[in-house]
């Protein structure tokens, strides 16, 4: 059985790479050279895949970078040498195309934080609002709080330490599973999991007061818009329920759900303007700096 | 009558860049294509300075934009080689601009000696 030899020649795709990469090149530059650049490749890659695979992957990871920074400064040269490549190019382009570097960082930057905001798991808020309700005596130090803004601030914290308790994050997560939409839940009905559930929904919930006001708003994030309001929802139908328990309060002391939470299909998690706002603030940063960098190259007298 | 377009003076055009320099002293012996010139500054180099064909065709067209190489119509054996390749030579300028760069590095070498940082050189008999 013969020996496996290496190729003889790049692949086929790999040279249509080499050929595409070539169009980074300025026309008159591809047009001298292409032919011969595409010689030098193949002799050069036949030759590293003789010694390795890693050779050859090594050598065209560095004719890439090769390429792709010899592309760059023939632009600029070409630019330079248009008239005369002894005279430096006049102020107008090179002005432009300090201008043009500037403007392409910035748009790279831009196109960077949208990448990572692409990256980033959208996450979607549910939102649902409850009035919380006076149903007890309040101590005679409140008095004067409730005397001005008419709610008890010490009855107020005991409820947002009741709707983040674990006790009715487990109630939420019992809901859940046994509802519409226990398909986008984990799987598992054991109490581990169940309390593993509560846990997360718990890390995933926050309230809001309003100011001087009793109402409370109750925020969840979830990847799923869907499950984001059901859990919000849930999580205050559990409270009214755990309340109604636990005081026996009558309808008139009840809390009140005042707006349910509905599927908003907008994320807030990651917020793209904000990204790609930074992106473009650091791309304009780095722009400015590359703007004069590139004009100190283009004043520069080189043979 | 002052002679037209006359040759900038070599000093002018130092110091080279290494590619440059490296490529002329390729030629500086021999008619060479572009994979031969890679070989000759990989060997003179001990495999140390590989250029890649970007960097290598960047350097050729500028040797050429300046007048320091020049196309070679001859070839050392057609019947062995592929047509379209390309051979390159020093000319007569690009001689006297390697010259002064080669006498610029031999100086900074006598300094380098003068100062300690290199053995001296061995006596010649």
């Amino acid at each position: 059985m013969p020996a496996h030899q290496p190729p003889s020649t790049p692949p086929a795709l790999l040279l249509r790479a080499f050929r595409f990469a070539l169009r980074a090149f300025p026309p008159v530059h591809r047009r001298r050279f292409a032919t011969e650049m595409e010689q030098v490749f193949r002799a050069q890659w036949t030759y590293a895949r003789r010694q390795s695979g890693t050779s050859a992957a090594l050598f065209t990871l560095r004719t890439a970078i090769d390429l792709l920074s010899s592309a760059s400064r023939e632009h600029f040269d070409s630019l330079r040498t248009l008239m005369n490549p002894r005279k430096p190019i006049p102020p107008m382009p090179r002005f432009v195309c300090s201008l043009g570097t500037a403007v392409l960082i910035t748009a790279l930057g831009a196109m960077i934080a949208l990448g990572i905001a692409l990256a980033i798991p959208k996450a979607y808020l549910g939102e649902c609002r409850i009035l919380l309700r006076n149903t007890e005596v309040p101590p005679p130090s409140a008095a004067a709080i409730i005397a001005t803004t008419g709610v008890d601030p010490f009855r107020m914290q005991t409820e947002l330490e009741i709707l983040g308790s674990m006790e009715l994050a487990r109630r939420v997560a019992d809901d859940l599973k046994q509802g519409p939409h226990s398909h986008l839940l984990p799987p598992g009905t054991t109490p581990e999991q169940t309390a593993a559930l509560a846990a997360d929904l718990q890390r995933r919930t926050s309230f809001r007061q309003y100011r001087n006001t009793p109402v409370v708003a109750i925020r969840v994030q979830d990847p799923s818009p869907v499950l984001a309001s059901a859990i919000a929802n849930s999580l205050a139908e559990q409270y009214l329920a755990l309340q109604t328990e636990r005081l026996h309060a009558t309808p008139a002391s009840r809390p009140a759900i005042l707006s349910t939470a509905q599927p908003f299909h907008r994320p807030v998690s990651p917020n793209l303007p904000l990204l790609v706002a930074v992106g473009l603030l650091a791309g304009t940063v780095l722009g400015l700096i590359a703007m004069v960098a590139v004009w100190l190259h283009l004043s520069r007298r080189t043979p | 009558m002052p002679p037209a377009n006359p040759q900038p003076d070599p000093e002018s055009f130092l110091p080279l860049t290494p590619a440059m320099f490296h490529v002329l002293l390729a030629l500086a012996d021999a008619e060479h294509h572009g994979y031969a010139i890679m070989q000759a500054v990989l060997e003179s180099t001990d495999g140390r300075v590989s250029m890649g064909p970007g960097t290598l065709y960047g350097t050729i067209k500028r040797l050429l934009e300046a007048n320091l190489i020049e196309e070679s119509d001859s070839r050392p054996d057609p019947q062995l080689d592929d047509e379209r390749r390309r051979y390159y030579r020093l000319t007569a300028f690009g001689h006297r601009v390697a010259a002064a760069e080669a006498q610029r590095h031999a100086t900074l070498v006598r300094v380098a000696r003068a100062k300690g940082l290199l053995a001296p050189q061995p006596s010649t008999p």
